[in-house]
């Protein structure tokens, strides 16, 4: 096994200077501007929308968007600018007199009070409601940079440079297929490059495999690759992308898409879970292996599961103590969790303490209280595919108990038309199967687009594929390769979400970040109006309409709708997403006209 | 009596709630998917009184009117504000329109005002008002949350007894010595004396099967949405050049569309990127600084356009008995349809013609009294 203490506190990149208001701060110029915060103790970056509770940041992905900072003249998500020598930043932290006094009255459902629609109460409320909602001010604004629109014509464009990825686009382009590779990090690798343990199921050691097919695909010449831009959604006329750092609007033409957009740790749901210091899994491998950065000197670490103990160890061999929860049985599990840390099954209740950061986190379990000290949570509880992607192209979804919401495809890995799904997108666990699919979506959008020699290739693979699902036990599979041939599911219970750690529904347990939106609220549309479809739920709260656009609530959303009414999950549905599935600029899509 | 009513929007609703409360007969709403799906819950969210046709401004009038009333007593605030619309005018011959039609707002009571470029940029000072002529400013406009009066019609007609049907499409009318017999639904036949058909977009469909046309054809529009900020932007900013419109939700988010060239039909529902950039062009040259709003949620919808643009309600007395409808708003359904289900109501339950609805009757295709309305936005 690769030892990863050797890699602990190597900051990336070049040393910079940044300016937070006047102070002169220590970054790198290959780290986001939130880790070089956080890094120099600003844990606090933001306030929310409409409670102005304290937010840092829960991902480093860009399209999380939780909070805009102003970083020179624009307002910019700081998880996605990096350090440049001389930036200057400003925070404006404070929280309004008038919000401090009403905040306890403030939830989903406060413009519905009638006191409050008194005519001139309601016209007051409206101009307090418009000046005080935590918004930048877009008219300080002065001065754009130009972006530049391109247009890119390949045979097939493939969506996110992890292991699938990489693997779709090595077999895709050695066919002589035109190939582009679109990833949103600065460097190729997904999981890989921050997940310093080895790969189960692979012989290669991590460093070595991801060296290998790094090197294997920059001899291809037919291959094309974007890094720093995120992939923006299907319009009807045109899919596009989008590069904040390059400052660039990608037209993409292609014959077919496969998809390999990973998968995402939903934040888990317990009280005052929007607190700066909690972050999602890969968040904190991120932070600690590819930046240097520590999340903190003890982590309460959520959920028993193959990610949530990758990430344990890692923190243990940096020296840092983790807890591990989970309302689980901890013997379910086959590792030796006591190696790791302490250990607590049957959480009921998780309760992060702390006014403006995690400082203390008070669990409830097997009928006991406890009180652990932990300055940063992670949420590790239970990965999803990003599912706006898939729903924005109408792809059917279907849940599958112990999984979530997968896509539904076929063992071709066709979701619809020219559109092929490969790895953890598709909801499939473990990184030899990632490849696996990463192979078959390539051959079979290869074997579409006419190339006859993939034929042949294709079912071998499937063979290979199948067995290898039976041998690691992923039976659900071709429960979904059935339904797509039109073999309908079984219904499901309604279990407990795996995200959920609260006794009843609290009003200081957040399920939407970007409106402010809480478990109590979700609570009332269920039970009071009656509200269980979540498009519906969706339109009376306001989940899903946020900056994230159902990124971080829409299955979190569901699942707990779904575990409060009783319904199957299938039946509370999901919401529809629509392009663009991360926020685009004006003055990207005015470029855009001139080409 | 039993009275079924095709569709769930804010027009279904609207009816629904308005026979229940006249206390006769059982109420059947049936709505394909969820309540306000189809139009409604894709709608801009925004009305206004001034048409310029006279019977719609004084319709759109007495119906606001109405749902201001109505706000008071459901569980729903429908967020309802007066911010007004702007017109920015940069022909003469449109001047000219204004300056006629205002006449008639004025005898109407909601006259606008008339503002030079020099009052626009003080007023406005984010607008670009250099090409402008002059702007018309309407203050009764303004704009409604669509999601809650749809919600608050919902639970108001619940709690008078409506039975709801979701998820239950209509597939067809039966008809039976030239009277509506049965409803044809995904859940089986169901014995009916009234059917009013209300299901915007999706009307015709029903209307065809039975031998009925009417000049109305859906046409998809398309609407884009950005991140929230901090408020600035009162009304409801309408570019006559360009034919983009902009506004601001109370939720801080900057929302808006044009005129763009489709073709009409059920077609998908999806959004082009051909039309964020020809929005963006047309509202970043009119307001500057939007240049740095981002864009989060873009969506289609259809308008289901009469030919007169206008909204047929009520019955022609050669169809089956029984049959009435209430579509082709054309746009304008938030602002019209609280006063239809009001006039509807009382048409269907005591067969009299109110003064207001005589206008909107089906027949005045035939007997060729179009109402001469063209201002469509969006």
């Amino acid at each position: 096994m690769d030892d990863p203490s050797h890699h602990a506190q190597s900051r990336k990149g070049d040393r910079v200077n940044i300016f937070l208001d006047d102070l002169n701060l220590e970054g790198y110029s290959l780290e986001p501007v939130a880790v070089a915060l956080y890094s120099n103790g600003f844990k606090v970056i933001g306030r929310s929308k409409k409670l102005y509770r304290p937010r840092g940041f829960y991902s480093l992905e860009p399209e999380d968007r939780l909070l805009l900072t102003r970083i020179g003249d624009e307002y910019l998500n700081p998880c996605e600018v990096y350090c440049r020598d001389g930036q200057k930043i400003e925070l404006s932290l404070s929280t309004p007199f008038l919000v401090k006094f009403f905040s306890p009255f403030l939830n989903g459902y406060f413009q519905h009070r009638r006191l409050l629609r008194n005519r001139f109460l309601w016209r007051l409320a409206v101009d307090k409601i418009r000046q005080f909602a935590n918004h930048p001010d877009i008219r300080t604004v002065k001065t754009v940079k130009a972006v530049k629109t391109i247009q890119l014509e390949s045979d097939v464009v493939i969506i996110g440079g992890g292991l699938a990825g990489l693997t779709a686009a090595y077999t895709v382009s050695q066919l002589g297929l035109r190939t582009l590779l679109i990833d949103k990090s600065l460097q190729l690798g997904g999981r890989l490059r921050y997940d310093y343990l080895d790969v189960p199921g692979i012989s290669m050691p991590r460093e070595q495999l991801l060296e290998n097919i790094i090197s294997r695909i920059s001899l291809l010449k037919n291959l094309s690759i974007l890094t720093k831009t995120v992939f923006a959604g299907f319009f009807e006329d045109y899919p596009i992308a989008y590069s904040q750092e390059e400052r660039s609007l990608y037209i993409l033409k292609a014959k077919a898409y496969i998809i390999a957009t990973g998968q995402i740790d939903i934040p888990c749901v317990f009280r005052n879970n929007d607190l700066p210091g909690i972050f999602s899994g890969s968040t904190v491998l991120e932070m600690v292996n590819m930046y240097g950065v520590k999340p903190g000197e003890r982590g309460l670490v959520i959920g028993f599961n193959q990610n949530s103990l990758r990430v344990a160890e890692q923190l243990k061999q940096l020296g840092i103590n983790v807890a591990l929860v989970d309302y689980s049985e901890p013997e379910k599990i086959q590792y030796s969790l006591s190696s790791i840390g302490e250990c607590f099954g049957n959480v009921e209740e998780i309760e992060a303490l702390g006014k403006t950061c995690v400082k203390n986190v008070k669990i409830v379990h097997d009928g006991r209280r406890d009180e652990l000290k932990a300055d940063f949570i992670v949420c590790s509880a239970f990965p999803s595919p990003d599912v706006r992607i898939l729903n924005q192209l109408n792809s059917k979804m279907v849940f599958i108990d112990g999984v979530g919401f997968v896509p539904v495809h076929d063992e071709y890995m066709r979701l619809k038309d020219n559109i092929f799904i490969a790895g953890g997108a598709s909801g499939t666990p473990y990184s030899i199967l990632h490849m696996k699919e990463g192979e078959i979506s390539a051959l079979s959008a290869a074997y579409m687009l006419g190339v006859k020699e993939a034929e042949s290739a294709t079912d071998e693979k499937i063979r290979e594929y199948k067995e290898k699902l039976r041998e690691m036990n992923v039976g659900w599979k071709s429960v979904v390769f059935e339904f797509s041939r039109g073999k309908p599911i079984g219904d499901h219970v309604s279990n407990r979400p795996p995200t959920l750690f609260i006794e009843k529904p609290r009003k200081d347990a957040f399920i939407c970040f970007c409106e402010d939106i809480t478990a109590e609220d979700v609570s009332r549309t269920v039970y009071e109006k009656g509200y269980v479809l979540l498009e519906l739920v969706k339109r009376s709260l306001g989940v899903c309409t946020g900056r994230c656009q159902g990124r971080l609530c829409m299955v979190n959303t569901a699942l707990y709708v779904s575990y409060l009414s009783k319904l199957d999950p299938n039946r509370v549905g999901l919401s529809r997403a629509r392009a663009p599935t991360t926020p685009i600029p004006l003055y990207a899509f005015i470029g855009g006209g001139d080409e | 009596m039993k009275i079924a009513v095709v569709g769930g929007g804010i027009s279904g609703l609207s009816i629904a709630w308005n026979l229940a409360i006249r206390n006769e007969g059982e109420i059947h709403l049936f709505e394909k998917n969820w309540i306000t799906y189809g139009s409604s819950t894709r709608s801009g969210a925004r009305f206004r009184v001034h048409f310029w046709a006279e019977e719609n401004s004084r319709f759109a009038l007495e119906s606001i009117r109405r749902l201001e009333k109505l706000a008071r007593r459901m569980d729903w605030n429908p967020i309802i504000h007066r911010g007004g619309y702007l017109w920015l005018l940069l022909h003469e011959q449109h001047i000219d329109r204004f300056r006629e039609a205002n006449k008639m707002w004025s005898k109407l009571g909601v006259q606008g005002v008339f503002l030079d470029p020099g009052m626009v940029k003080e007023r406005y000072p984010y607008i670009n008002a250099d090409d402008v002529l002059e702007a018309f400013f309407g203050p009764q406009d303004g704009s409604l949350h669509h999601d809650y009066v749809c919600f608050g019609y919902y639970s108001l007609a619940k709690k008078l007894g409506v039975i709801f049907h979701e998820l239950t499409p209509v597939h067809n009318i039966i008809i039976e010595n030239k009277k509506v017999k049965q409803l044809k639904t995904a859940k089986g036949l169901v014995d009916v004396d009234v059917i009013v058909l209300s299901a915007g977009a999706w009307t015709n469909e029903l209307l065809e099967n039975i031998g009925i046309r009417l000049p109305t054809e859906p046409v998809r529009k398309e609407m884009c949405l950005t991140e929230p900020y901090h408020y600035f932007i009162d009304p409801l900013i309408i570019d006559t050049g360009s034919g983009a419109f902009v506004g601001q939700t109370l939720k801080g988010e900057i929302l808006g569309s044009l005129d763009y060239p489709t073709t009409p039909g059920l077609i998908q529902l999806e959004t082009k990127f051909d039309f964020v950039v020809r929005w963006a062009r047309a509202i970043t040259k009119r307001i500057p600084v939007l240049k740095n709003a981002r864009i989060m949620r873009t969506w289609a919808g259809y308008y289901m356009m009469s030919s007169d643009c206008s909204h047929i309600m009520g019955r022609d007395p050669e169809w089956p008995e029984g049959l009435y409808v209430a579509y082709g708003y054309s746009g304008h359904g938030f602002m019209m349809a609280p006063l239809v289900g009001e006039l509807l109501a009382e048409n269907i339950l005591t067969g009299k013609i109110p003064e207001l609805m005589k206008p909107f009757l089906p027949t005045r295709f035939k007997e060729n009294k179009l109402i001469q309305e063209k201002m469509v936005i969006g």
